[in-house]
């Protein structure tokens, strides 16, 4: 441990300095204190300083030729002679993670102090984000799965809390809850995988351990060779559930869009940056698994395939500008998972890397809109909007075109990557997978390609684009403080990219995944060292399907919307239009109301749970409560039974008795008393006489 | 002469002594039947002091009862004598006056 450069044994104090402002913002004397400016300005700076130890981190992770990962832990639960501890660990990826969570972070924060600052629960929002801030950065450094899933559950919490942060409208209540109830469904998975792992390792390993890996060969990926190949089929599924509840993977999906009720803020924060991304991250983390055991990466990769393309649709219908952006997110995240699935272990993190970038910009600049807009979240109410908030609209314009992976911006690379690792993926599976079923998740990618494109300029255009404003409110740009994160973020945005290009791929040495960390070789993933060539093929025709994308969406929502539709309409021969029209109708319907999911949920499962809740209920109600009753009425006359002793019995014979009998044997003993010396004297005699006469008796 | 002799008649004095103060009923007589008692005890005391070698044991302890037998015959007489100034009568009969 000696060799580490003293900035790896300090990065605890990374998650330290937002807990402390946590910790400091309870308190009203600091949030009174006028430089702070109501608590806000300690969790910036809380949040910077973790940004510049990242970036040191970092730095210094990038310069050691050497690196082998740092882990410093201490015991903190000892049963005999295993125990269990906690402490830190630091590879390429902590690093990498670190530096992108607090550096968005710090930004969000510093947009927060503007876009929050009417609000009357100022000071509590930051309080909550630094606790936010704090687990996840935990979560980051965890370097055993149990100090992980601690920071996993707080950082549900603090999702909860945030997004149910305007508590009085029951429409984010009821999200808080659902967010929460349903990121705990998939924590079930990940608490079922905890203690399988748990098990595994004391079965396969002779040392029980939540470690990831320790010094002295005991952790966890330590004894992967050894453990059998179901059991970690069976963790690595479980692990997914959790993740898949964690970053709203189709069908634990519904909980996002439903987040939007919160700030924006902290949709940004949280629900585009980082808390959607932990489980993203926990599969990234936990890669051993699930490349030793094949089967699990194949389901990933569907699954973030499925839910990528699924969720783009219903972006296509969604009328608020947060809820196309929530969308996109879970499309975005299926995108990871799928590149996560395929093999493309650098493309996924990548992918997570600048899209956390970008979506934060998107969020924040939707939220300098809505802030100018004085509310307005519908995207049909707006328009005409490049005129009167310029940063807003170039900034919002830079992160649609990263998102939409516009050749040259940090999306286009990640979101290739990820396609041409699709393709290899696909290219390998045609021995395992029969009917060439190992294209699709290629297939998928794609098409989400050409929907992403479209709803963005269909939500770009109808908010940005055209003359004027569709409703009466005088838009207003924003001020300084929410506009500097937005430029960051769109220059980061912009320039992110260029340490991931395919021939020169700083990124790919950085953080990549070989064979040799995996004991079995098989033959769908291939993992080896060196990077593959660029796909041309795959770039051109992603490249071609989003151009398609901006240009249907701009044509069909440009400005002098109703013309256009009618020019449309006109143009199809009748009978088309009639049965267009109806099916357009339908599959709009369906679409628009996200495929009914929210309701096949409460139907099956809402319904469920209430029906054995009002069983419990009658129950507790009518059987245990009687019960609790009765024993109160025995009670009752037990003591009533008592009373009737105590009074007629015990006071009767022990108290009033006594009296009774000094009184009365009193008034008998004085006529003892005669007046009368020599009748004293004789009794006197007497005794001596009776004592003498006993004295004898008893020799 | 055998010590049981003196010790049947020293307590055969004593009990006459006490017959005396139990039944009297002048006051003085009383005192007289006290006098017996304790010279029924110092005859008691000489008997067996007749045992000791040591010759004076028991006789000096006679010495100190006789003392003590005249001052409280005279405290005796003093205190019938401060009665008598009081009620014309030292019968004890009367003299009740602790009853109930």
């Amino acid at each position: 441990m000696g060799e580490y450069h003293w900035i790896y044994h300090y990065v605890w104090m990374v998650p330290l300095f937002p807990l402390l402002a946590f910790i400091l913002t309870l308190f009203p004397q600091v949030r009174n204190i006028k430089w702070t400016y109501k608590g806000a300005y300690v969790a910036i700076g809380a949040m910077g300083l973790s940004t510049i130890y990242s970036l040191f981190l970092t730095g210094r992770v990038i310069s050691d030729h050497e690196f082998k990962p740092y882990n410093g832990y201490l015991r903190w639960l000892t049963a005999g002679n295993s125990s269990i501890e906690i402490g830190v660990m630091v590879d390429q990826l902590t690093a990498v993670m670190l530096l992108m969570v607090s550096f968005v972070g710090c930004l969000i924060f510093i947009y927060s102090r503007d876009y929050m600052r009417h609000d009357k629960r100022f000071s509590r929002f930051f309080n909550y984000m630094s606790l936010f801030a704090a687990s996840m950065l935990g979560l980051i450094v965890a370097n055993n799965f149990l100090l992980l899933f601690i920071c996993w559950e707080l950082v549900g919490l603090c999702s909860y809390l945030l997004i149910g942060f305007w508590f009085e409208k029951t429409s984010a209540a009821d999200a808080a809850k659902k967010a929460f109830i349903t990121t705990k469904t998939g924590d079930l998975g990940l608490t079922i995988a905890l203690m399988m792992i748990l098990w595994a390792s004391a079965t396969y390993g002779n040392n029980m351990t939540f470690n990831f890996v320790t010094p002295d060969e005991k952790g966890f990926f330590n004894i992967l060779p050894s453990v059998p190949t179901w059991v970690l089929t069976m963790i690595a599924l479980f692990l997914f559930l959790g993740a898949m509840g964690k970053s709203a993977q189709f069908p634990l999906h519904v909980w996002l869009p439903d987040a939007m009720e919160g700030p924006t803020s902290v949709s940004a924060l949280i629900h585009a940056a980082t808390m959607v991304a932990a489980g993203v991250y926990l599969v990234g983390r936990c890669y051993p698994i699930f490349a030793a055991a094949v089967i699990p990466l194949v389901v990933v990769a569907f699954i973030g395939a499925i839910t990528a393309v699924f969720a783009a649709t219903i972006a296509v219908t969604a009328n608020d500008i947060k809820r196309v952006l929530a969308y996109s997110t879970v499309s975005q995240l299926g995108y990871m998972m799928l590149g996560l699935g395929v093999g493309g272990y650098t493309a996924g993190l990548f992918h997570l890397i600048t899209h956390a970038v970008f979506k934060a910009l998107l969020f924040l600049s939707s939220g300098s809109v809505i802030h100018g807009m004085s509310g307005e979240q519908n995207i049909w109410k707006m328009g005409g909007l490049h005129k009167h908030m310029k940063y807003t609209c170039w900034t919002f314009a830079i992160g649609t075109l990263a998102l939409i992976g516009f050749p040259l911006t940090s999306g286009f690379f990640s979101k290739d990557e990820i396609l041409a690792s699709a393709f290899t993926f696909g290219e390998h599976s045609t021995h395992t997978i029969p009917f060439y079923l190992g294209y699709i998740p290629l297939l998928l990618g794609l098409t989400g390609v050409f929907l992403t494109a479209f709803y963005m300029t269909r939500c770009f255009t109808l908010t940005f684009l055209g003359n004027k404003v569709r409703s009466n409110v005088q838009p207003q740009e924003s001020t300084l403080w929410m506009i500097l994160p937005l430029i960051i973020l769109a220059g980061c945005a912009l320039l992110l990219g260029l340490v991931g290009i395919p021939k020169f791929n700083f990124f790919h040495s950085f953080i990549h995944f070989t064979r040799d960390s995996v004991g079995v070789e098989t033959a769908l993933y291939k993992f080896s060292s060196e990077q593959e060539g660029v796909n041309w093929i795959i770039m051109l025709i992603s490249v071609i399907l989003g151009f398609a994308g901006i240009i249907s969406g701009y044509a069909i929502y440009g400005y002098k919307i109703q013309e256009r539709f009618t020019e449309i309409k006109n143009s199809i021969p009748t009978w088309l239009r009639y049965y267009g029209n109806m099916g357009f109708k339908g599959l709009h319907f369906i679409v628009k109301n996200k495929y009914f999911f929210d309701e096949i949920y409460r139907y099956f499962v809402i319904c469920v749970n209430l029906m054995i809740a009002k069983f419990c209920f009658i129950i507790d109600q009518f059987i245990i409560d009687k019960f609790v009753d009765l024993w109160a009425c025995i009670m009752i006359w037990i003591s009533r039974i008592k009373r009737w002793i105590d009074d007629k019995i015990i006071d009767a014979i022990a108290v009033n008795g006594w009296s009774y009998i000094s009184i009365v044997s009193g008034r008998y003993l004085t006529y003892l008393q005669t007046g009368y010396v020599q009748q004293y004297i004789m009794i006197i005699c007497l005794g001596i006489i009776f004592l003498t006469i006993l004295g004898v008796i008893a020799k | 002469m055998p010590v049981i002799y003196y010790v049947i008649l020293s307590s055969l004095l004593f009990c006459i002594g006490l017959y005396g103060v139990l039944t009297r009923k002048n006051a003085v007589a009383i005192l007289l039947c006290i006098e017996i008692m304790l010279n029924a005890a110092n005859l008691n005391i000489i008997a067996f002091s007749r045992c000791w070698p040591e010759p004076a044991r028991g006789t000096i302890f006679v010495l100190f009862v006789i003392g003590l037998a005249a001052a409280e015959a005279a405290v005796g007489l003093a205190i019938i004598i401060s009665y008598y100034r009081k009620s014309e009568a030292i019968d004890l009969d009367n003299i009740n006056l602790l009853k109930w």
